[in-house]
């Protein structure tokens, strides 16, 4: 390919995906709505415009599926077809096909396969009006094929498990030496195993009957064949017409986006944020020396420069904020099919889309976030009957919302379904040996419903296909905290369950209360402080030999002092000595108050991690460099927690 | 020459089974145990036939049958899987695997789907 096509590969392969984008949206939105006309010219344009790219980047099965999807789209436009559930379902699933043809076609890597999807898009084209019942008779050929019409009748195996799937291989092979016209009963029905033994494929070959019998006589499973000819049918002008309309290239392509954008790779993006990180570094070293020499010139010059690098870091830490909608705009989709396949009814409410998050965090929880729905959707959300019994709607909702709160945002996915069972995690924790019987007194709900993350751990008896094999939560549980995030859960026996993710915004540069132990330097991430008060705003006292601190709202927190968490000092009777002021931190929904002799201020730092040598430390998350060069470790406050008093 | 078969599953009970359903009829047997071993070991041992499980750690039988399919489109690859599994099967053949077994299967039928199998020639 010439280097001309292989930039309007690009400009071809992001457009394309937003047209894909739009099309489910607007598919979605006419299955809840099926009599609106609106959502059905966006999915028509969008086949329409994307056919149209196709041409022009010469890829073949692109062009032809959009073209068959743009004419299936037609004839709901023109009210000859309902927008039953079948049809979205097939339309979602040639998005599905496309996506994955353009993928080979613009890798070059060969043609991608069509047929099945093609054929069935023919069929449905050419069913007969709504409402009707799928036509047995005799279908107009849908004439793209080449040769004379036969029909297949295939009979199979009476021991056979999977006939859908098994018919599917037959059509399959078929399609590969002829153009399927048509199946009775329809493929949607086949697909569904609504259908006895046998089926019949109606198709177009210039292959010889013998040869086509041998390939299909060959599928596993199948017992008999008969092939025979077809007459032709008489040419008929009331049925659909698949020649393109010459109206509809004048129509305008749709708009998906007004802001004008650059792409850039993530790479240039990367090393911005670490030039900008050391001029932030930079720039506190001179404000110490402009200090410290006392140059009022210098010192308003810095301030200046403070303003502008504040800004330009702004502006940089921006260009990698992306909106959560960018992520979360692909579940509607996926907790649709889910449902369905499952025997529910469920839809998802999205919150907060245009909430932004620094690139690198988004990328790292679309599988969480996966895994968390299709646990709603599984084990939360009831089956319609199950809910109706227990008083409910039948429609499950499941609920997926984002919201920023301070320097982190709050990811939460909840349903309304059965909720967790607090006994029977208790017994199966218990039985697998994590806690003792006899500890129950000392966990909270909350707790304990923190042990479904612990690996392994499943109380549903038999794993289903979708979820259910303890895997998982762990997965979600570590991923979270890697990124320096927390997971907490709350969940009420028969009104559903919801789980909270609190993830930073980003991972490069944060804002951190610095802390001093003698000559060592402590950052705490501010995210993680709660309060900062002096020694006579509290009360200290021992608890079965620990200290706590009593705050004036009576709550009481574990204290520990800062220079002997970090090692700086040994274990001492007091407390209190040699504390000035009391930082409060919190990780998760756990909270502890550390007393530290001296606080320098808040300050902005850029984490640099920790080499691996460090890595294993605990309390301690990475390392910054301060103005005056020196190090300060950030501390880790979800391992710091961990640790014992 | 004796045909050989790269038995992948993650359950060290189904491949024994089908190792000996195999054995037992001249076939050689190698095993992989996820789908990222199932890749390494076919690029070792080359073998004529794939029985690929679907649902394994650390890479799925439908990721592995892709990079299989993809580093030799000559790969001849069956799908094993359990039953409510129709979907996967599906995009297992859209990926280009040539037959599928359903669990629990009997002997007979594995035999013969192996045996189909090598007669076919692979869609590259």
């Amino acid at each position: 390919m010439s280097d001309d096509m292989s930039a309007y590969r690009d400009v071809f392969l992001s457009e394309s995906a937003e047209y894909l984008q739009a099309m489910t949206e607007g598919l979605l939105a006419l299955e809840a709505e099926p009599n609106d006309l609106e959502p059905v010219e966006t999915v028509f344009r969008g086949a329409h415009s994307l056919k149209g790219m196709a041409a022009a980047m010469a890829y073949g099965s692109t062009q032809e599926l959009t073209h068959k999807m743009e004419s299936l789209m037609d004839t709901v436009r023109r009210r000859v077809q309902a927008a039953d559930h079948e049809l979205i379902d097939l339309m979602l699933r040639a998005i599905d096909v496309v996506r994955e043809a353009i993928a080979v076609e613009s890798a070059g890597t060969g043609e991608a396969s069509i047929e099945g999807i093609v054929a069935e898009l023919v069929a449905r084209a050419m069913a007969a009006p709504a409402a009707a019942e799928v036509p047995s008779g005799k279908a107009p050929a849908a004439d793209t094929g080449e040769g004379a019409l036969f029909q297949a009748r295939i009979t199979l195996e009476e021991a056979c498990v999977l006939k859908g799937v098994r018919a599917y291989m037959a059509i399959k092979r078929l399609s590969h030496m002829s153009t399927v016209v048509e199946t009775r009963p329809s493929a949607r029905e086949i697909e569904d195993e609504r259908f006895d033994r046998s089926f019949e494929v109606v198709f177009r070959t210039s292959a010889a009957p013998e040869a086509v019998h041998n390939a299909l006589i060959a599928v596993t499973e199948v017992e008999n064949v008969v092939v025979e000819p077809v007459a032709e049918p008489a040419p008929s002008a009331s049925t659909q017409d698949a020649s393109p309309r010459p109206t509809s290239s004048a129509r305008p392509v749709p708009k998906l986006s007004e802001t004008q954008t650059v792409r850039i790779s993530i790479g240039h993006l990367d090393a911005m944020v670490n030039l900008v990180g050391e001029l932030v570094i930079i720039r506190s070293r001179l404000e110490r020396i402009a200090r410290d020499a006392d140059l009022p010139e210098l010192g308003d010059t810095l301030d200046a420069l403070e303003r502008v690098s504040a800004e330009l870091q702004q502006e940089v830490m921006q260009t990698r904020m992306v909106p959560v909608g960018n992520i979360f705009n692909r579940f509607p989709r996926m907790v649709r099919d889910l449902a369905r396949d499952l025997g529910k009814d469920v839809t998802l409410e999205t919150d907060g889309l245009d909430i932004e998050l620094d690139r690198t965090v988004l990328d790292e929880i679309g599988d969480p976030i996966v895994h968390l729905l299709r646990n709603c959707v599984d084990h939360g959300v009831e089956t319609p009957e199950e809910r109706v019994a227990a008083g409910k709607s039948e429609r499950g909702t499941v609920r997926l919302a984002a919201e920023r709160e301070r320097e982190q945002i709050r990811i939460t996915v909840s349903d309304d379904g059965r909720g967790l069972d607090v006994g029977r995690i208790w017994s199966a924790a218990v039985a697998r040996g994590l806690v003792e019987e006899s500890a129950r007194d000392s966990y909270s709900e909350h707790d304990i419903f923190l042990f479904v993350c612990a690996p392994g751990f499943s109380t549903v008896e038999q794993a289903t296909k979708v979820s259910g094999r303890g895997v998982g939560m762990d997965v979600v549980k570590g991923k979270i905290e890697y990124l320096g995030g927390t997971i907490s859960i709350t969940s009420t026996p028969g009104e559903g369950t919801s789980i909270s993710l609190r993830l930073p915004l980003t991972l490069a540069i944060i804002q951190a209360l610095l802390l001093a132990c003698g000559d060592q330097v402590f950052a705490v991430p501010l995210s993680a402080v709660d309060e900062v008060l002096g020694l006579d705003e509290v009360t200290l006292e021992t608890v079965e030999g620990r200290w706590v601190t009593v705050l004036r709202d009576g709550s009481v927190i574990p204290i520990q002092r800062l220079d002997v968490v970090c090692g700086v000092a040994e274990p001492g009777e007091a407390a209190a000595d040699p504390g000035d002021h009391i930082v409060i931190i919190h990780s998760g929904e756990e909270m502890r108050a550390l007393t530290v002799p001296h606080l320098i201020g808040r300050q902005e730092i850029v984490i640099k991690p920790l080499s691996a040598l460090f890595r294993g430390l605990h309390g301690i998350g990475g390392a910054t460099v301060l103005g005056d060069g020196h190090v300060a470790l950030i501390l880790d406050p979800r391992t710091l927690l961990k640790m014992e008093g | 020459m004796s045909k050989t078969v790269l038995v992948v599953d993650d359950a060290a009970f189904m491949r024994m089974m089908i190792r000996d359903i195999l054995a037992r009829e001249g076939y050689v047997i190698h095993e992989a145990v996820n789908g990222r071993d199932a890749i390494e070991k076919y690029a070792e041992v080359k073998p004529d036939v794939v029985t690929m499980d679907i649902t394994m750690p650390e890479m799925s039988g439908l990721e592995a049958l892709r990079r299989i399919r993809e580093y030799d489109p000559a790969a001849r690859v069956l799908v094993v899987s359990a039953m409510g599994q129709q979907k996967m099967i599906v995009e297992a053949l859209e990926y280009g695997a040539m037959d599928f077994l359903v669990k629990p299967f009997q002997p007979t039928k594995v035999l013969e789907t192996v045996k189909k199998c090598l007669q076919s020639t692979p869609r590259c």
